[in-house]
Protein backbone atom coordinates (compact mmCIF):
# COMPACT_ATOMS: atom_id res chain seq x y z
CA UNK A 1 0.00 0.00 0.00
CA UNK A 2 2.43 2.36 1.22
CA UNK A 3 4.63 1.61 -2.99
CA UNK A 4 1.24 2.30 -4.29
CA UNK A 5 0.67 5.88 -3.39
CA UNK A 6 4.17 7.36 -5.17
CA UNK A 7 3.22 5.67 -8.12
CA UNK A 8 -0.37 7.08 -8.39
CA UNK A 9 1.19 10.49 -7.81
CA UNK A 10 3.88 9.84 -10.62
CA UNK A 11 0.93 8.68 -12.63
CA UNK A 12 -0.79 12.17 -11.73
CA UNK A 13 1.85 14.09 -12.41
CA UNK A 14 3.40 12.50 -15.53
CA UNK A 15 -0.36 12.88 -16.84
CA UNK A 16 -0.35 16.80 -15.62
CA UNK A 17 2.58 16.98 -17.52
CA UNK A 18 1.01 15.67 -20.74
CA UNK A 19 -1.86 18.32 -20.38
CA UNK A 20 0.51 21.38 -19.78
CA UNK A 21 2.99 20.14 -22.64
CA UNK A 22 -0.26 20.00 -25.01
CA UNK A 23 -1.68 23.50 -24.06
CA UNK A 24 1.56 24.99 -24.40
CA UNK A 25 1.70 23.43 -27.40
CA UNK A 26 -1.62 24.96 -28.23
CA UNK A 27 -0.85 28.38 -26.80
CA UNK A 28 2.57 28.37 -28.81
CA UNK A 29 0.82 27.84 -31.79
CA UNK A 30 -1.67 29.96 -31.97
CA UNK A 31 0.35 32.90 -30.90
CA UNK A 32 2.66 32.30 -34.12
CA UNK A 33 -0.55 31.68 -36.18
CA UNK A 34 -1.63 35.32 -34.74
CA UNK A 35 1.45 37.15 -34.66
CA UNK A 36 3.36 35.49 -38.12
CA UNK A 37 0.96 33.93 -39.97
CA UNK A 38 2.04 33.84 -43.58
CA UNK A 39 5.47 36.12 -42.93
CA UNK A 40 3.12 38.78 -42.17
CA UNK A 41 3.04 41.15 -39.58
CA UNK A 42 0.42 43.56 -38.59
CA UNK A 43 1.84 47.21 -38.63
CA UNK A 44 0.91 49.62 -36.23
CA UNK A 45 -0.68 52.51 -37.59
CA UNK A 46 -2.73 53.64 -34.77
CA UNK A 47 -0.77 57.30 -35.44
CA UNK A 48 -2.69 57.81 -38.99
CA UNK A 49 -5.52 60.27 -39.05
CA UNK A 50 -7.68 60.60 -42.36
CA UNK A 51 -8.19 64.51 -42.38
CA UNK A 52 -11.92 63.51 -43.05
CA UNK A 53 -13.22 60.52 -41.83
CA UNK A 54 -16.52 60.51 -43.37
CA UNK A 55 -16.88 61.26 -47.07
CA UNK A 56 -20.35 60.87 -48.94
CA UNK A 57 -20.39 59.06 -52.86
CA UNK A 58 -20.67 61.27 -55.65
CA UNK A 59 -21.92 60.13 -58.57
CA UNK A 60 -19.18 60.47 -61.82
CA UNK A 61 -22.05 61.25 -63.71
CA UNK A 62 -24.74 62.33 -62.71
CA UNK A 63 -27.05 61.01 -65.20
CA UNK A 64 -26.82 57.23 -65.45
CA UNK A 65 -25.52 57.15 -68.90
CA UNK A 66 -22.41 55.77 -70.49
CA UNK A 67 -19.28 54.03 -69.78
CA UNK A 68 -19.03 55.74 -66.12
CA UNK A 69 -23.08 55.53 -65.73
CA UNK A 70 -22.73 53.95 -61.82
CA UNK A 71 -19.35 54.73 -60.78
CA UNK A 72 -19.43 56.69 -57.78
CA UNK A 73 -16.71 58.48 -55.47
CA UNK A 74 -15.15 59.60 -52.58
CA UNK A 75 -12.04 61.12 -51.63
CA UNK A 76 -9.52 61.86 -48.54
CA UNK A 77 -6.29 63.13 -47.48
CA UNK A 78 -4.21 60.61 -44.57
CA UNK A 79 -1.64 61.39 -42.63
CA UNK A 80 0.00 58.17 -42.78
CA UNK A 81 2.56 57.02 -39.97
CA UNK A 82 3.72 53.27 -39.34
CA UNK A 83 5.43 52.57 -36.94
CA UNK A 84 7.84 50.18 -38.17
CA UNK A 85 10.55 50.49 -35.24
CA UNK A 86 10.24 46.30 -34.44
CA UNK A 87 11.85 45.80 -38.01
CA UNK A 88 14.59 48.56 -38.33
CA UNK A 89 17.32 47.17 -40.08
CA UNK A 90 14.79 44.24 -41.79
CA UNK A 91 14.16 44.48 -45.84
CA UNK A 92 10.48 43.83 -46.43
CA UNK A 93 7.48 44.64 -48.17
CA UNK A 94 3.94 46.98 -46.55
CA UNK A 95 0.83 46.92 -48.06
CA UNK A 96 -2.06 48.98 -47.49
CA UNK A 97 -5.24 46.07 -47.11
CA UNK A 98 -8.77 46.40 -46.93
CA UNK A 99 -11.55 43.90 -45.75
CA UNK A 100 -14.20 42.67 -48.23
CA UNK A 101 -16.50 45.42 -47.81
CA UNK A 102 -19.25 44.27 -44.95
CA UNK A 103 -22.44 45.25 -46.27
CA UNK A 104 -22.35 45.25 -49.99
CA UNK A 105 -21.90 42.88 -52.59
CA UNK A 106 -18.98 43.60 -55.54
CA UNK A 107 -15.72 45.34 -54.83
CA UNK A 108 -14.39 48.95 -53.86
CA UNK A 109 -11.19 49.89 -55.59
CA UNK A 110 -8.91 52.47 -53.33
CA UNK A 111 -6.67 54.48 -55.29
CA UNK A 112 -3.63 56.73 -54.03
CA UNK A 113 -1.06 59.36 -54.60
CA UNK A 114 1.91 59.86 -51.99
CA UNK A 115 4.43 62.48 -51.46
CA UNK A 116 7.13 59.80 -52.27
CA UNK A 117 7.74 58.64 -48.85
CA UNK A 118 5.37 55.77 -49.87
CA UNK A 119 4.29 54.25 -53.02
CA UNK A 120 1.57 55.59 -55.08
CA UNK A 121 -0.83 52.52 -55.58
CA UNK A 122 -4.31 50.76 -56.28
CA UNK A 123 -6.30 47.70 -54.10
CA UNK A 124 -9.47 46.17 -54.42
CA UNK A 125 -11.67 45.68 -51.61
CA UNK A 126 -10.48 42.22 -50.12
CA UNK A 127 -6.95 42.91 -51.14
CA UNK A 128 -3.96 44.65 -50.70
CA UNK A 129 -1.73 47.23 -52.60
CA UNK A 130 2.20 47.68 -52.13
CA UNK A 131 3.26 50.75 -50.20
CA UNK A 132 6.81 50.42 -49.66
CA UNK A 133 9.69 47.94 -50.42
CA UNK A 134 13.12 48.33 -49.45
CA UNK A 135 14.68 47.80 -46.25
CA UNK A 136 13.50 49.31 -42.77
CA UNK A 137 16.07 52.33 -41.81
CA UNK A 138 13.24 54.53 -39.43
CA UNK A 139 11.12 53.59 -36.74
CA UNK A 140 8.33 55.47 -38.22
CA UNK A 141 7.34 55.61 -41.96
CA UNK A 142 5.10 59.15 -42.69
CA UNK A 143 3.90 60.09 -45.93
CA UNK A 144 0.64 61.79 -46.69
CA UNK A 145 -1.88 59.93 -48.79
CA UNK A 146 -4.42 61.48 -51.23
CA UNK A 147 -7.11 58.58 -51.49
CA UNK A 148 -9.58 58.37 -54.16
CA UNK A 149 -12.30 55.88 -53.62
CA UNK A 150 -14.53 53.99 -56.65
CA UNK A 151 -17.25 51.77 -56.58
CA UNK A 152 -20.71 50.79 -58.22
CA UNK A 153 -22.81 53.43 -56.51
CA UNK A 154 -25.60 51.54 -56.50
CA UNK A 155 -23.88 48.63 -54.38
CA UNK A 156 -23.34 51.07 -51.73
CA UNK A 157 -27.15 51.73 -50.41
CA UNK A 158 -26.20 52.48 -46.32
CA UNK A 159 -22.70 53.70 -45.19
CA UNK A 160 -19.75 51.55 -44.89
CA UNK A 161 -16.80 51.61 -42.85
CA UNK A 162 -13.57 51.18 -44.70
CA UNK A 163 -11.17 49.91 -42.28
CA UNK A 164 -7.63 50.02 -44.20
CA UNK A 165 -4.74 48.28 -42.28
CA UNK A 166 -0.80 47.93 -43.02
CA UNK A 167 0.95 44.51 -42.58
CA UNK A 168 4.70 44.08 -43.44
CA UNK A 169 6.20 40.87 -44.94
CA UNK A 170 9.85 40.30 -44.50
CA UNK A 171 12.36 38.81 -46.92
CA UNK B 1 0.20 23.09 -14.99
CA UNK B 2 -0.27 26.73 -13.78
CA UNK B 3 3.00 27.95 -14.89
CA UNK B 4 2.19 26.95 -18.19
CA UNK B 5 -1.28 28.54 -18.23
CA UNK B 6 0.27 31.67 -16.74
CA UNK B 7 2.44 31.50 -19.24
CA UNK B 8 0.15 31.28 -22.28
CA UNK B 9 -1.86 33.98 -20.98
CA UNK B 10 1.11 36.22 -20.10
CA UNK B 11 1.98 35.57 -23.94
CA UNK B 12 -1.26 36.29 -25.07
CA UNK B 13 -1.58 39.58 -23.14
CA UNK B 14 1.64 40.32 -25.07
CA UNK B 15 0.66 40.32 -28.40
CA UNK B 16 -1.60 42.61 -28.79
CA UNK B 17 -2.95 43.43 -32.42
CA UNK B 18 -1.97 46.82 -33.63
CA UNK B 19 -4.50 49.78 -33.51
CA UNK B 20 -6.45 50.35 -36.78
CA UNK B 21 -6.38 54.03 -36.71
CA UNK B 22 -6.77 54.73 -40.75
CA UNK B 23 -10.64 53.99 -41.42
CA UNK B 24 -12.99 56.17 -43.94
CA UNK B 25 -16.82 55.80 -44.15
CA UNK B 26 -18.20 56.40 -47.15
CA UNK B 27 -21.84 57.23 -47.17
CA UNK B 28 -24.29 56.31 -50.03
CA UNK B 29 -24.80 58.81 -53.24
CA UNK B 30 -27.50 60.94 -53.25
CA UNK B 31 -30.54 59.74 -54.81
CA UNK B 32 -31.98 62.27 -57.71
CA UNK B 33 -34.33 62.96 -60.84
CA UNK B 34 -33.98 65.32 -63.68
CA UNK B 35 -36.17 66.57 -66.03
CA UNK B 36 -35.39 69.20 -68.95
CA UNK B 37 -38.38 69.87 -71.43
CA UNK B 38 -36.94 72.20 -73.71
CA UNK B 39 -33.90 74.38 -73.14
CA UNK B 40 -31.75 73.32 -70.25
CA UNK B 41 -28.71 72.42 -68.58
CA UNK B 42 -27.51 69.33 -67.01
CA UNK B 43 -28.57 69.26 -63.45
CA UNK B 44 -30.03 73.20 -63.31
CA UNK B 45 -32.85 74.38 -62.18
CA UNK B 46 -33.78 76.77 -65.14
CA UNK B 47 -36.94 78.66 -65.13
CA UNK B 48 -36.98 78.64 -69.02
CA UNK B 49 -40.78 77.93 -70.55
CA UNK B 50 -40.56 77.16 -74.20
CA UNK B 51 -43.06 78.06 -76.56
CA UNK B 52 -44.68 75.32 -79.19
CA UNK B 53 -46.77 77.49 -81.99
CA UNK B 54 -48.52 77.86 -84.97
CA UNK B 55 -49.90 80.21 -87.37
CA UNK B 56 -52.58 78.42 -89.34
CA UNK B 57 -53.34 80.28 -92.43
CA UNK B 58 -56.49 81.98 -92.76
CA UNK B 59 -57.30 79.98 -96.04
CA UNK B 60 -57.39 76.17 -94.07
CA UNK B 61 -58.86 77.26 -90.91
CA UNK B 62 -60.75 74.32 -89.86
CA UNK B 63 -60.21 72.38 -93.01
CA UNK B 64 -58.71 69.49 -91.08
CA UNK B 65 -55.04 69.39 -92.32
CA UNK B 66 -53.25 68.90 -89.61
CA UNK B 67 -50.43 71.75 -89.36
CA UNK B 68 -47.21 70.88 -87.22
CA UNK B 69 -46.25 72.91 -85.19
CA UNK B 70 -42.85 74.68 -84.54
CA UNK B 71 -41.19 75.74 -81.18
CA UNK B 72 -38.83 78.24 -79.70
CA UNK B 73 -36.27 75.58 -78.52
CA UNK B 74 -32.79 75.70 -79.32
CA UNK B 75 -31.73 72.23 -77.73
CA UNK B 76 -30.55 70.32 -79.90
CA UNK B 77 -27.91 68.78 -78.28
CA UNK B 78 -28.15 66.28 -75.16
CA UNK B 79 -27.90 67.59 -72.11
CA UNK B 80 -25.53 64.65 -70.81
CA UNK B 81 -23.26 64.01 -73.95
CA UNK B 82 -23.47 66.63 -76.21
CA UNK B 83 -24.80 64.37 -79.10
CA UNK B 84 -27.36 66.24 -81.24
CA UNK B 85 -30.39 64.07 -80.48
CA UNK B 86 -33.13 66.73 -81.63
CA UNK B 87 -33.28 69.39 -84.58
CA UNK B 88 -35.27 72.08 -83.15
CA UNK B 89 -37.09 74.44 -83.60
CA UNK B 90 -39.17 71.56 -85.35
CA UNK B 91 -38.46 69.28 -82.31
CA UNK B 92 -38.64 69.96 -78.71
CA UNK B 93 -36.18 68.04 -76.53
CA UNK B 94 -37.36 65.95 -73.26
CA UNK B 95 -35.29 63.65 -71.43
CA UNK B 96 -34.48 62.92 -67.42
CA UNK B 97 -33.03 60.26 -65.39
CA UNK B 98 -33.49 58.39 -62.18
CA UNK B 99 -30.65 57.85 -59.62
CA UNK B 100 -30.11 56.15 -56.73
CA UNK B 101 -27.54 54.74 -54.42
CA UNK B 102 -29.44 51.36 -55.42
CA UNK B 103 -30.93 49.10 -57.59
CA UNK B 104 -34.56 48.27 -56.88
CA UNK B 105 -37.95 47.98 -58.89
CA UNK B 106 -38.67 51.54 -57.93
CA UNK B 107 -39.33 53.37 -61.09
CA UNK B 108 -39.85 57.17 -61.64
CA UNK B 109 -43.02 58.63 -63.49
CA UNK B 110 -43.17 61.05 -66.26
CA UNK B 111 -46.28 63.01 -66.52
CA UNK B 112 -47.63 65.76 -68.08
CA UNK B 113 -50.56 68.39 -66.95
CA UNK B 114 -52.96 69.81 -69.36
CA UNK B 115 -55.73 72.45 -69.09
CA UNK B 116 -58.69 71.43 -70.89
CA UNK B 117 -58.96 73.98 -73.71
CA UNK B 118 -56.80 76.35 -75.10
CA UNK B 119 -58.06 80.10 -74.82
CA UNK B 120 -57.91 83.08 -76.41
CA UNK B 121 -60.20 85.55 -74.03
CA UNK B 122 -63.77 83.51 -73.88
CA UNK B 123 -62.66 81.80 -77.39
CA UNK B 124 -61.52 78.39 -77.05
CA UNK B 125 -59.67 75.05 -79.03
CA UNK B 126 -60.02 71.96 -76.83
CA UNK B 127 -56.66 70.80 -75.90
CA UNK B 128 -57.13 67.49 -77.75
CA UNK B 129 -56.33 68.88 -80.46
CA UNK B 130 -52.76 68.99 -80.15
CA UNK B 131 -50.69 65.94 -80.43
CA UNK B 132 -47.39 64.85 -80.59
CA UNK B 133 -44.77 61.81 -82.33
CA UNK B 134 -41.47 61.12 -80.62
CA UNK B 135 -38.42 60.54 -82.26
CA UNK B 136 -34.67 61.14 -82.15
CA UNK B 137 -31.73 61.29 -84.31
CA UNK B 138 -29.42 57.58 -83.69
CA UNK B 139 -32.98 56.40 -81.76
CA UNK B 140 -36.31 56.78 -83.69
CA UNK B 141 -38.35 54.58 -81.32
CA UNK B 142 -40.18 56.50 -78.92
CA UNK B 143 -38.64 56.10 -75.18
CA UNK B 144 -41.19 58.74 -74.39
CA UNK B 145 -44.11 57.87 -76.37
CA UNK B 146 -46.14 60.23 -78.96
CA UNK B 147 -49.61 60.99 -77.42
CA UNK B 148 -52.53 63.73 -77.63
CA UNK B 149 -53.02 66.35 -74.83
CA UNK B 150 -56.54 64.61 -72.99
CA UNK B 151 -56.76 67.83 -70.59
CA UNK B 152 -55.75 67.02 -67.32
CA UNK B 153 -52.81 64.71 -65.84
CA UNK B 154 -51.22 62.25 -68.42
CA UNK B 155 -49.38 59.48 -67.73
CA UNK B 156 -46.33 59.69 -70.41
CA UNK B 157 -43.70 56.91 -69.13
CA UNK B 158 -41.88 55.11 -66.38
CA UNK B 159 -37.71 55.55 -65.81
CA UNK B 160 -37.00 52.27 -64.44
CA UNK B 161 -34.04 52.86 -61.72
CA UNK B 162 -30.43 54.44 -62.70
CA UNK B 163 -31.64 54.52 -65.91
CA UNK B 164 -31.72 57.45 -68.74
CA UNK B 165 -34.45 58.52 -71.65
CA UNK B 166 -34.77 61.00 -73.74
CA UNK B 167 -36.67 61.83 -76.93
CA UNK B 168 -37.77 64.57 -79.41
CA UNK B 169 -41.63 65.82 -79.76
CA UNK B 170 -43.03 67.24 -82.45
CA UNK B 171 -46.55 68.59 -82.16
CA UNK B 172 -48.98 68.90 -84.51
CA UNK B 173 -52.61 70.95 -84.26
CA UNK B 174 -55.63 69.21 -85.48
CA UNK B 175 -56.71 71.96 -87.30
CA UNK B 176 -60.42 69.92 -87.60
CA UNK B 177 -62.71 72.77 -87.07
CA UNK B 178 -63.68 76.66 -87.65
CA UNK B 179 -62.60 78.73 -84.34
CA UNK B 180 -62.53 82.24 -84.07
CA UNK B 181 -59.40 84.34 -85.15
CA UNK B 182 -57.65 84.82 -82.29
CA UNK B 183 -54.20 83.92 -80.47
CA UNK B 184 -54.97 81.06 -78.45
CA UNK B 185 -52.68 79.95 -75.51
CA UNK B 186 -52.39 77.01 -72.93
CA UNK B 187 -49.24 75.50 -70.48
CA UNK B 188 -48.65 72.04 -70.21
CA UNK B 189 -46.71 71.26 -67.53
CA UNK B 190 -44.73 68.12 -67.35
CA UNK B 191 -43.63 66.42 -64.14
CA UNK B 192 -41.62 64.02 -62.63
CA UNK B 193 -41.76 62.34 -59.65
CA UNK B 194 -40.12 58.74 -58.02
CA UNK B 195 -41.26 57.00 -54.50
Amino acid sequence: MLTKQPQKQRRQRSHGLSVTALLGWLCASLLITNAFAGNAFRVDDSASQPIAAHSQLRWKSAAPRGAEAYEAEASTRVNIKLNTQPWIGQTGRIYMALPPLANARGQLRAAWTTQGRLQSGSLVSGGRGLVYQGKITAAMLEDIMNVKIAVDGRLISISENLQFYFEIELY
Amino acid sequence: MALWTFACVFASVLYVEPARAWTLTIAAGSRAIFLQVGNGANNANLGTINLVSVTVPAAVVGSGAAQVMTTNSTQANSFFDGFNVCNPPAQLYIGGYFREPATTAAVATVQLNAPANLLSGTDTIPFNRISWTSTANGNAFGDIPAGTFAGGTQFLVNIASNRWLENCHIFSYANSAVVPAGTFTGRVVYTMTAP
